[in-house]
């Protein structure tokens, strides 16, 4: 089981959901000023392939339905890190007519990154901060998911057409 | 002028049972269904009785055996399916004329059941719906026909017999003369490439049981004919042989590039038969022990391959009426037996061991090897990349991919699928023990010589390398067994439906978009243009163009007119004119 | 005995290809003048890829395609000699069995990719099999004259005819086709510019896009174990008749160099790619077999 966890934390996989302004930090975290890949974390091209789901900043109800869909496409275990104090409580576009507020409400946030917009340190400390939860068997998100997913779908519900739009 | 007694029986056994079970289906359809199959197989078993009684030597034996095959699982897939009783009359009689055929060792009965196979395929691609196949196939092969008479007349001239060793008595130069004659006459019948024009129509406009046979049986008329005249001439034949290997290497690439660009499921195969029989070809024309073997082995596996593909195919029409490859997909999860039985055949025609077209393609390749031409050889090598791409784009576009039908179809019939597994088991057996079926060539194949050549039953020698094709077959399941345990210890799997799947997080109405099929090989076609461009089909449009009024006559063949027969007679009734009128004196 | 043999080959290389491919990365990020991941990164991904749980999945098909690609590639690793004195059956391992048996693999791949219904692999595919026109074209062409001098195409035996000294190394004697061999092997590894097939950027990593967890997990040690097998073709036919560690370092050198291409490549379009290889290495390995001839 210990090993298990040990390299589901160091082999974190990300998903590329890029809304908001936060993916702009994404580049000089991934490339040779930050260096993520020295902590075994590296870009994927799919939900399938991937551990983590970065949503990094705000979110429209819009790309709300594209990240739930998402995220509910990746394998479980599955970790979400939202970014920026948008995903937090709405940040700057807390009263937006179209922008949610509570990320938490719709699916489960392993770890916060503070800030408008977080430097790549916070990123990276974020995502050792998600190591040490994993390894600990802390980050247990998608287990809340599975678990309470009709709380979740509640939420889902209230400003999306989720069982028209065909989640699976 | 004697007609071998031996093929007239077996033509007139296969007549009857014909006519029986025309018959039997025009009273009712059930009747006919089992009557069908009950005198086929009574027909066949005949057949069979009669020849262990004559026991025939190696190479007719195995054609034999192998067009019993091929006729027994076109028969089930007959037998299948709504079929017109006239159908089964007209296959009877093409399956008697082949049988006979194969039997008859003189030209006089050769050249019978030549043209009688040739009638009946004929009569029975006319009787379906699309008739351009009929008069194409008819053009080609009467033509080949005529030919066959030519070298039959030219024969009888000079000798005085009828029989296939009267060849021996020529003088040299007549003997090539003669032999390249019957070389062609058969280079047709395979859909050798310059000839090759009416097999996609034929194969695609002909009744699928009937596709069947003409691709698994029919065709090997022409190879057994193409290796009696190799046969007859022997090693005198190598200086012309090498043209016939470079005509059979061009056949094998440009059919396999024709065949990746096709959205019909039957035409695709048709050309990808083309292909397959280019190799035999290649084998034939090289003509050395090795190669020659190396070549009847092929033609044994592309008579298997090639007719359980046709027959995979033809169960499908059943099920979905249709063989356009942009129509179907997803069949997998409604015909998985159907389906194994495919991919079994497209990994024979890719030449993947443990399959039976691997050691035949391997022989080939040692034969190329000790030949040392570099061109014949990587042309080859080209040939069956080729063999990949469209094998996969059968398979993945019939049976891979979302379902795109509206209703749910059945597996294939039952009798479709016990052809299936007539087929599967000797394209396994024979991928592990391919000297089984070298066994029956030895005798012949010796008189060619050559290389230095032996096998036992699993194990293949050249001078380059010895293979046991039990042992690769052995690594090759045990490796895989091992793979299955490490994926079985590995958990659980969750499945899913089509539509839940990585579309970029957009929600898909409809499962059918998910599917890439049409004009699958997109890049090739566009950017190889300039060799498709300039295809022999046109060649022969623009030759008929510019020979004024036969050019219209002929392509009046293209527009489906049966004036095109009269044309075709009034040719041949110009051919003796001219014979009489003196001709080339020095040739007849 | 050679049963354990096997197995010993067979559990060498897996972990061989996993360590190349770290190191690989290791490479490819000083290159880009970055620290990169622990040489030990592949195997920490493989093993959290099969302790994820419950993968999603397609079919029957969509399940077996990594099987048949794991199993292709250890099929064909059993016929390849392995440096010296290591045939592993008796026949010792045939060009053509081996060339037939590598595109086992891929086959499977496809297959599966095929059930998964995602367009992206099946374009993916069709790339693929459209780039193997060019570089199985070529890297056959360009051990034509090998085997046509040697007179034999048992791969242990051209292997072990180049043992001795230097000059008898066909890299050194057929240094045309050398070179057309290296370039078809690049393809082989799918290092840009020939990385079509997979292109993540593009078409989502093609043939992979569906697979997620144990069955990418059996990819990647499929993938571990094809670059052992394609460079250690190219090892066997141009730098055969080494000794066991020698051959493996050998193919490594081979893997980094193509790795090193690699990262500082942009991506062909797919008929570039094909047309590539029909135009430089394609006309190397014909000026071989020509100053062979003659
Ligand atoms: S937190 Fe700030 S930087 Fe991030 S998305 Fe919101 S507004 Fe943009």
């Amino acid at each position: 089981m210990a090993i298990k966890q040990w390299a589901q934390g160091r082999s974190l996989w990300l998903m590329h959901f890029c809304t908001g302004c936060g993916a702009v930090e994404l580049p000089p975290t991934m490339t040779s000023r930050f260096d993520m890949e020295r902590f075994g974390i590296a870009p994927m091209a799919t939900p399938r392939q991937a551990d983590v789901l970065l949503v990094t900043g705000y979110l429209t109800v819009k790309t709300l339905k594209r990240v739930i869909r998402s995220y509910e496409q990746m394998i479980d275990p599955k970790y979400v890190i939202g970014f920026g104090s948008c995903t937090v409580n709405g940040g700057m576009y807390y009263d937006s007519y179209n922008v949610i507020n509570h990320l938490d409400l719709y699916i489960p946030v392993d770890v916060y990154v503070a800030g408008c917009m977080p430097r790549p340190e916070a990123i990276i400390d974020a995502f050792l901060k998600l190591r040490q939860m994993i390894v600990n068997g802390e980050a247990d998100g998608w287990k809340k998911y599975r678990e309470n997913l009709e709380w979740y779908r509640k939420n889902q519900r209230k400003i999306l057409d989720v069982d028209k739009w065909g989640l699976l | 002028m004697m007609v071998n007694q031996g093929s007239i029986l077996i033509f007139t056994t296969f007549i009857l049972a014909g006519l029986l079970t025309y018959f039997l289906a025009r009273v009712s359809k059930m009747s006919g269904r089992i009557g069908g199959a009950l005198t086929g197989l009574f027909s066949i078993i005949f057949v069979y009785l009669f020849f262990h009684i004559y026991s025939l030597p190696g190479v007719q034996n195995l054609m034999f055996l192998l067009i019993g095959l091929v006729y027994v699982s076109s028969l089930f897939l007959l037998v299948s399916k709504e079929t017109p009783p006239i159908q089964y009359l007209l296959f009877s009689g093409a399956a008697g004329s082949t049988f006979a055929f194969i039997n008859g060792l003189d030209f006089i009965t050769a050249f019978i059941f030549l043209e009688l196979s040739t009638v009946f395929v004929f009569l029975s691609i006319v009787s379906g719906d699309r008739k351009k196949g009929g008069f194409l196939y008819l053009l080609f092969n009467g033509t080949g026909g005529l030919l066959f008479l030519y070298l039959l007349y030219f024969i009888y001239m000079k000798t005085g017999r009828f029989d296939y060793s009267a060849i021996a008595f020529l003088k040299p130069d007549e003997k090539i003369l003669a032999l390249t004659i019957g070389f062609l006459t058969f280079a047709i019948k395979m859909g050798t490439m310059p000839f090759h024009i009416w097999q996609p129509y034929a194969y695609r406009d002909a009744d699928n049981g009937i596709t069947v046979f003409l691709s698994g049986a029919i065709s090997k008329i022409g190879v057994f004919g193409a290796f009696l005249m190799v046969f007859l001439q022997g090693s005198s034949f190598r200086i012309s042989g090498n043209v016939y290997a470079y005509l059979g290497v061009i056949t094998a690439v440009l059919a396999g590039l024709y065949a990746l660009l096709q959205e019909d499921a039957k035409r695709l195969l048709a050309y990808s038969s083309l292909s397959q029989l280019g190799y035999v070809v290649i084998g034939l024309g090289l003509a050395n022990s090795l190669s020659i073997s190396g070549a009847i082995l092929h033609a044994v596996s592309h008579g298997i391959f090639e007719s359980l593909l046709f027959l995979v195919v033809g169960a499908v029409y059943i099920r979905t009426k249709t063989t356009d490859l942009n129509k179907l997909g997803g069949l997998i999860t409604y015909m998985p037996i159907s389906f194994i039985a495919l991919l079994f055949g497209i990994i024979a025609t890719s030449g993947i061991p443990p399959t039976i077209g691997f050691p035949s393609k391997w022989m080939l390749y040692h034969a190329l090897v000790i030949n040392g031409d570099p061109v014949l050889l990587s042309l080859t090598f080209l040939a069956s990349i080729l063999a990949f791409l469209y094998s996969f784009r059968l398979v993945y576009s019939i049976f891979l991919g979302p379902y795109t039908l509206k209703e749910k179809v059945g597996e294939a019939p039952f009798p479709a699928l016990a052809g299936m597994v007539f087929f599967l088991l000797p394209l396994l057996i024979l991928g592990l023990f391919p000297g089984l079926v070298l066994k029956f060539i030895e005798l012949p194949v010796v008189r060619f010589g050559l290389p230095d050549f032996s096998f036992t039953p699993a194990t293949l020698k050249t001078p380059l390398a010895t293979v046991n094709f039990l042992t690769v077959g052995v690594v090759f399941i045990a490796w895989f067994v091992v793979a299955i345990l490490v994926y079985a210890f590995a958990g659980r799997s969750r499945w899913l439906p089509v539509k839940n799947n990585y579309t970029a997080a957009e929600a898909i109405e409809d499962e059918r978009i998910l599917h890439y099929t049409g004009d699958f090989y997109r890049f090739i076609r566009r950017d190889m243009n300039f060799l498709l461009r300039h295809s022999i089909q046109r060649f022969y449009r623009r030759l008929f163009n510019l020979f004024g009024v036969i050019g219209d006559g002929i392509s009046r063949i293209y527009t489906g007119d049966v004036r095109t027969y009269v044309y075709f007679i009034l040719l041949f009734i110009l051919i003796v004119l001219f014979k009489i009128k003196g001709g080339f004196p020095c040739l007849w | 005995m050679f049963v354990v043999k096997a197995i010993l080959t067979a559990i060498l290389v897996i972990i061989l290809g996993l360590l190349y491919g770290g190191i690989a990365r290791k490479v490819t990020a000083r290159v880009h003048r970055r620290y990169g991941p622990p040489f030990y990164q592949n195997f920490i991904d493989v093993l959290k890829l099969f302790s994820k749980r419950l993968p999603t999945s397609h079919g029957v098909m969509f399940e077996l395609g990594p099987v048949m690609a794991f199993g292709g590639m250890l099929v064909s690793l059993m016929f390849l000699p392995v440096g010296r004195g290591n045939p592993l059956f008796t026949f010792e391992g045939d060009l053509f069995v081996l060339l037939y048996l590598i595109v086992v693999a891929p086959l499977g791949l496809a297959l599966g990719a095929g059930q998964a219904s995602n367009p992206n692999a099946t374009i993916g595919i069709a790339r693929g099999l459209t780039l193997m026109i060019g570089y199985e074209f070529v890297f056959f062409v360009s051990v034509l004259p090998i085997i046509k001098d040697m007179h034999t195409v048992n791969l242990f035996r051209i292997a072990m005819a180049q043992s001795g000294s230097l000059s008898s190394l066909n890299a050194v004697r057929y240094p045309f086709s050398f070179a057309a061999a290296l370039i078809s092997m690049h393809a082989m590894l799918g290092e840009k510019p020939f990385d079509q097939t997979v292109a993540p950027h593009e078409i989502a990593s093609g043939p992979m896009v569906e697979y997620g967890g144990k069955f990418l997990g059996l990819l990647q040690l499929y993938h571990a174990i094809a670059i052992i097998v394609e460079t250690g073709l190219v090892v066997t036919f141009f730098l055969g008749g080494f000794s066991m560690p020698v051959f493996f370092l050998l193919t490594f050198v081979l893997f980094i160099m193509a790795v090193i291409v690699n990262t500082v490549m942009p991506r062909f379009r797919i008929f570039q790619a094909v047309q590539f290889f029909f135009l430089l290495p394609l006309v190397l390995a014909v000026i071989n077999i020509i100053i062979n001839a003659g």
